[in-house]
């Protein structure tokens, strides 16, 4: 699985960095908590024997501690203030990673079908750059499932440039190309984009 | 309860309260007319649409953040209904948006999301759904129906009407079943699975996935079957009266009627196989560069 490198490169100038650069290293508590401590440890000492583990409490503190912790990420990503710089940063490099399918020597796709698809892919790349990492994974696999039938279709017209049917498929391959693109750069454009 | 678990209850209620705090739940109602068109657009969360016998759009918008606009604009024939983020942003977003629409059985429906699956019921008017992430599923009629998503499910169920059906996916499984009528489909790499009875039409294609129909053809039905490196596999219910003609650069032709491929060129692996089953009339075309294709009438 390939990782999508995001985020930038110099640190110093993300805003959310900055920030987080500013934050004091270590907080010290309102008061001293220890004496109550050792105390609370000397009585328990004392006390009569208790249940050694109680699964309920445990679970309900591990639901705590796992929601505490969901709440405080939903909290950082919620606040704009801390959400939009990570999101804009993630957006150039996500997008800059789509490589368009090549068409080799034999495809006999023009420039100026090169020249058309290569500015639908600018739009594309902006949309591309917003959607779930998951989407954009499923999205490059299958560009490079295209790149794979491009590279096969050509090697095939070397040997049998006059068949038809391998141009078709060759077209094919350039109209789902050219699908993808369009779906995610019209998706979330309800009526205007079919009207 | 000793005061320890009290606290312990507590931070656990305050914990799963907090989010709900945000939520909006939003009732929209509009009286339109019997074929009205109904548009939803929303990014990330859900879309389900079912009919009812009125005249009326009745939307019920659940948005997990505060930040969310729900645009809802309704005339007598065309009601728009929109999910909008301020910001544009969506993804490392989690918040969702569910809306629940109604409306009149032989609405039109145009649906579009980014991350949000689409699920509709009872619709009989033409419905165009398309999704980016999101699963697709819907049943047909008797109007066209356009079902699509990059990476999501397309499921399109027929219920016995004639309708014209189309699937577009590129990583996702199109399944199309009791279908009669028409079937166009495109995938990259997902599979194609469909069921079609009484057709006229079929013209499929894919790049890498496998296509796989099952039909029932009319005496004048024309197929088109198309794919890279994937497989083909075309099963006809008997009487079978159809002309075939078969082409795969690489990849091998088997039938269960009889006759054998031949090669096509002494300088190149391609093999073809052309024949008329019963007393022809259905007009069949498959091809491949590397897929193996299988056809058959049981």
């Amino acid at each position: 699985m390939s990782t999508l490198p995001f985020g930038p490169r110099n640190p110093p100038e993300d805003p959310l960095l900055a920030k987080a650069a500013e934050l004091p290293k270590d907080v010290a508590p309102p008061r001293d908590l220890w004496p109550a401590i050792a105390a609370r440890i000397a009585k328990a000492g004392d006390a009569p024997a208790k249940p050694a583990f109680r699964w309920p409490l445990a679970l309900a503190a591990a639901f705590l501690v796992a929601s505490v912790s969901a709440l405080m990420t939903w909290s950082l990503v919620r606040d704009p203030q801390q959400a939009e710089p990570a999101v804009i940063a993630e957006a150039p490099t996500a997008g800059a990673d789509i490589v368009p399918v090549r068409y080799g020597p034999n495809s006999g796709v023009s420039a100026a079908e090169l020249a058309a698809r290569d500015a639908l892919l600018g739009e594309f790349k902006s949309a591309f750059a917003t959607l779930r990492p998951e989407t954009r994974e499923a999205i490059q696999k299958n560009l490079a499932v295209m790149q794979a039938a491009a590279d096969e279709i050509d090697a095939a017209l070397a040997k049998d440039p006059a068949s038809g049917m391998l141009q078709g498929m060759l077209a094919g391959t350039y109209k789902q190309e050219l699908n993808l693109y369009s779906t995610v750069v019209t998706a979330g454009d309800g009526l205007t984009r079919r009207t | 309860m000793n005061i320890r678990n009290s606290w312990l209850a507590a931070a656990i209620l305050a914990v799963i309260a907090a989010p709900a705090a945000a939520q909006q739940t939003i009732t929209k109602r509009a009286n339109v007319s019997a074929d009205a068109t109904i548009e939803v657009s929303n990014v990330q969360g859900s879309v389900r649409v079912s009919a009812w016998d009125k005249n009326e759009v009745e939307l019920v918008a659940v948005l997990e953040s505060d930040k969310d606009k729900l645009e809802f604009e309704a005339t007598a024939r065309i009601v728009r209904i929109e999910v909008d983020r301020p910001d544009g942003k969506y993804g490392r977003n989690r918040e969702e948006a569910h809306l629940t629409v109604k409306v009149p059985r032989g609405a039109r429906l145009i649906v579009d999301t980014v991350s949000a699956d689409i699920a509709v019921a009872e619709v009989r008017g033409e419905q165009d759904l398309e999704s980016v992430s999101g699963a697709v599923g819907t049943q047909a009629y008797d109007a066209p129906v356009k079902a699509a998503s990059v990476s999501g499910d397309v499921t399109v169920t027929g219920t016995g009407g004639k309708a014209a059906v189309k699937t577009e996916n590129v990583s996702g499984t199109a399944t199309v079943t009791g279908v009669r009528g028409s079937l166009e489909g495109e995938v990259v790499s997902g599979e194609i699975h469909a069921t079609i009875a009484a057709a006229d039409n079929i013209d499929v294609s894919s790049v890498s996935g496998n296509i796989t129909v099952d039909a029932e053809l009319t005496s004048t039905a024309s197929v088109d079957m198309e794919s890279v490196s994937g497989a083909i596999t075309l099963k006809i219910k008997p009487p079978v009266n159809a002309d075939f003609d078969i082409e795969s650069f690489s990849g091998d032709i088997d039938n269960c009627f009889g006759p054998k491929a031949r090669d096509t060129s002494k300088f190149t692996p391609g093999s073809e196989l052309s024949f008329t089953q019963g007393s022809g009339g259905a007009r069949i075309e498959l091809q491949t560069l590397s897929g193996e294709i299988n056809i058959c009438d049981r």
